[in-house]
Formats: C-alpha cells, sequence, structure tokens
C-alpha cells in the first residue's frame, strides 16, 4: 500500500443543524477506504469527531475563530502542515470561505489545494447581494435588504411587509411578524454574525436544492436537483427526494455560469403554486445532504478530490428521480479524555479512546 | 469503485413525469410530489401519460368500470380539474 491522500475537512457538526464535514467525509472514505482525514474544528464538540464509523477523522485541529482573519488562519495551517502532509482541503462553512480564499495562494506553495471560487464570485452570491445579483442576470428572487442597525431594517421591513425573514449574513433565520419581535432578532443575529443583517420577504412553497460541482469555467460537472421532504424548524432539510426538473438545472447552470464559479455549491430554490422558482440562496459549499448522491452514484465529493489530485475521474451517475433521503440521528460514544486533550492542547492525534464497536461488529 | 454507465448529463435527466408505484401511488418526478391516490384515479393518470386523450379515455374507463358514457366523461373532467388546479398537469394539455 502506498501512502494515503491525505485530506482536511472543516464543518464536522451534525446537529440539528448539521454541518456538511461528515457527509464529505462518509463520501470519500467509501471510495477510498485507507484515506487520512484531518479535522480542522472550532469547537472541542463538534460531533464527527467522536464517529467511530465511515466519517470517523484521524487527527483533530482546532482553528481560530474565523472572525480572527487570515493571517492568523494561515499561521494555523502552517503550524498543522508542519506535522501532517495535507493535499486536498476541502472547507465547509460559509464563515470561513473568505479566509481561506484570501490565503488560497500561500495554502497551495504549502502542497494544500483547494477548488475555491473567485473573491468576486463569492461576494456577488452573498446573502446581502443576493436581489443585486438576481436583478442583474434577471432571476427570480426574494426582495432582500441589508441593515447595519435595527431602524434601517425597521425601515426596509415595512417597505416588503410583514412578515419578513431577518438573517444572519452567514447563519440563522427567524420569521417575524412585527416591529417588535424584529428588533429584537436583530440583537440576537448581529451579536452572534454581525452586521449586516438582513430581511428579506418571506415567500412561502416547496424548496429545492442543486447541489454540484463546477470546473474552471464556471460549468457544472456532476449535480443534483431534490425536493427537500422534511424541514426542521430552522429550514434545514432533513428529507430530500431527487427531481428531474429541467428548468432548475438550467437556472442553476445559467448561475453558476454567470458567476464564473468554481468548486461546490448548494443553490436553494424556493417554488409556490403557479409561480417561478425563485432563487433563495446560493451557499458556496457542499450542503449537508451530499453524501446521499454519492450513495446513488454521483458522489461530488469524490470528483473534486480526483480533481485536485489530477486523477482521472470516475463518471457521475444521472440521480434517480424518486431516489430519496431520511436524516438519520444516532449516539456516538466518546471518551472525556479525548474532549480533555483536544480542550487542552488544541489537537488530538492518538484515535478514538472510546470502544470501536461500529467498527469490529 | 466501478464503471458507471449513465453520464450526469442534463439530457439524461428527463424521463416520464409521472412515476407508478402500483396501483394507487404516484410520483411527480418534476416537483417532487407524491401523491396517494384511489386505483381508479391511477388509472386514468396511467391512460394519460400513455398518451391517451380525453375523448378516448372516456370510452376506456366506460369499458374498464362498466359505467355510462356520460359518468366517464363527467369524472374524467372533474379529475382533470383537480390535476389542473394543483399544478400536476398542465392546462394546455387535455
Amino acid at each position: 500500500m502506498g501512502t494515503p491522500i491525505t485530506v482536511a475537512v472543516t464543518g464536522l457538526h451534525r446537529g440539528d443543524n448539521p454541518q456538511p464535514g461528515a457527509a464529505i467525509v462518509r463520501s470519500l472514505r467509501r471510495a477510498v477506504p485507507d484515506l487520512r482525514v484531518i479535522a480542522l474544528s472550532y469547537d472541542p464538540l463538534e460531533s464527527a469527531l467522536y464517529s467511530h464509523g465511515l466519517d470517523r477523522v484521524d487527527a483533530v485541529y482546532l482553528l481560530p475563530f474565523p472572525r480572527k482573519g487570515p493571517a492568523l488562519l494561515l499561521d494555523r495551517m502552517r503550524y498543522i502542515q508542519k506535522r501532517e502532509r495535507i493535499q486536498i482541503l476541502i472547507p465547509n462553512l460559509d464563515s470561513e470561505l473568505a479566509n481561506f480564499i484570501k490565503i488560497a495562494p500561500e495554502l497551495e506553495r504549502e502542497g494544500i489545494s483547494a477548488m475555491l471560487p473567485p473573491p468576486a464570485a463569492f461576494d456577488a452570491r452573498a446573502k446581502e447581494n443576493l436581489s443585486e445579483f438576481c436583478r442583474s442576470h434577471s432571476l427570480s428572487g426574494p426582495l432582500t435588504f441589508a441593515a447595519h442597525d435595527a431602524t434601517m431594517l425597521a425601515y426596509y421591513a415595512a417597505q416588503i411587509g410583514y412578515p419578513v425573514y431577518v438573517k444572519g449574513k452567514y447563519y440563522e433565520a427567524h420569521l417575524v411578524y412585527s416591529g417588535i419581535d424584529l428588533a429584537e432578532k436583530y440583537d440576537k443575529i448581529a451579536r452572534v454574525w454581525g452586521t449586516p443583517v438582513l430581511v428579506q420577504e418571506a415567500l412561502f412553497g416547496d424548496e429545492f436544492d442543486v447541489v454540484g460541482l463546477a470546473d474552471h469555467d464556471g460549468e457544472i460537472i456532476g449535480h443534483c436537483a431534490i425536493r427537500k421532504l422534511s424541514r426542521t424548524h430552522a429550514g434545514k432539510g432533513f428529507g430530500g427526494v431527487v427531481v428531474h426538473d429541467s428548468k432548475i438545472v438550467a437556472t442553476a447552470k445559467r448561475i453558476v455560469k454567470a458567476l464564473r464559479w468554481r468548486g461546490p455549491f448548494e443553490i436553494e430554490f424556493l417554488k409556490g403554486h403557479g409561480r417561478p422558482h425563485l432563487l433563495f440562496e446560493s451557499n458556496p459549499r457542499f450542503p449537508a445532504w451530499v453524501d446521499f448522491p454519492s450513495q446513488i452514484g454521483c458522489n461530488l465529493p469524490l470528483r473534486l478530490m480526483e480533481t485536485l489530485l489530477g486523477a482521472s475521474p470516475m463518471p457521475l451517475d444521472v440521480c434517480d428521480a424518486g431516489q430519496m433521503f431520511i436524516r438519520h440521528s444516532v449516539d456516538l460514544v466518546g471518551d472525556m479524555a479525548e474532549l480533555a486533550k483536544l480542550s487542552s492542547d488544541g489537537e488530538y492525534a492518538a484515535g478514538p479512546l472510546a470502544p470501536k464497536m461500529e467498527l469490529t461488529s | 469503485m466501478h464503471a458507471r454507465s449513465k453520464p450526469n448529463d442534463e439530457d439524461e435527466t428527463r424521463g416520464p413525469k409521472f412515476r407508478f408505484y402500483g396501483e394507487e401511488f404516484v410520483l411527480d418526478t418534476i416537483s417532487g410530489n407524491f401523491y396517494r391516490v384511489t386505483s381508479t384515479a391511477g388509472f386514468i393518470l396511467r391512460a394519460l401519460v400513455d398518451g391517451k386523450e380525453q375523448a378516448e379515455l372516456a370510452g376506456i374507463v366506460e369499458r374498464q368500470f362498466g359505467i355510462d358514457h356520460a359518468r366517464a366523461n363527467r369524472d374524467i373532467e372533474l379529475f382533470l380539474s383537480e390535476l389542473r388546479s394543483l399544478g400536476i398537469i398542465e392546462n394546455s394539455r387535455h
């Protein structure tokens, strides 16, 4: 056996607001069993750090929070790279991507490859720029305004008309019915995610998602489109069914081409009865359900890795309409010694201490 | 890893709009909505998918269910109206 491929992945928590990292590890390890996975984490309690299954990791390193900026992140990545020979980096959190995009050339020189969008494309699809993007590309989308204080937010909300969604620039959204609730939600979101805080027209209907991977020229290499079957109270999809809607796919292609996007993406649409699909969000990463298409022949994380390694790629299947997924929560067993080591040292590379039942049974 | 037979290409994603699972369950492959239907509704929907026109359909339903032509026509018309109002079929067809 040769030296295993080493991949670093972020976003490894799979709670009620699941992040994509564990799904990506599952997709990759299913195809490449001897893969070495380095977890880059912001919280010692990210759930997948304690997995013994397909989504297990081989070593964990804590990262500085994104608001600390790119310089600290680069220092930390250089420290990690002296201990690990990371070849591929797959960042999965909206809040960290701007930093990783900034330090991508330095990481490349350190031997770490990533498939990241150009900075202009990353900014153009940001939530606060969504309305302008829709307008300039003749796409239908919900009316959205960005505000840096509660007064302006209330002004924009009144223009739109209640109810409205109040959203953080990276995460979190609340449906708000009055100005009283609006101020409270503004404070809550601004405290956690900073400003601007967004106010968006509340539209209701079915949610459709397209996950995909784009090449260097803004062309889609592979994709899977679903309708969300069930959602959490925060709107996160906990189930979905593959659809074959050529209009959605054509719109996704237009968006990706217009942005000259490169790398993973998730584009979300909303469709009310008798209305066109509205562009709801365009996320710069794989979604948490990316392991679903991987299991039905469309392994996009694997294709990403193959592309970065210059390996000849496996063809991707068309995802068959009617294939569906239902998310399933499980209890992982950990040992306090792992948490203690990770919390104290900021890294943990000794492997799981808790019983490896899932691996041996 | 093994070789795949179908490329991931938009042209390949077009298949029948409706997929039937037994007599009483149907998936709209474009919207992702699925429906539990009566066996009669399922029968009519299958006939529509097979390309039968409304005029032709009434005769088929009449024979299949032993009802008179006027009732078959009315039932089909009501059913098609419901499908249109739900956006399951388009106004231009039938």
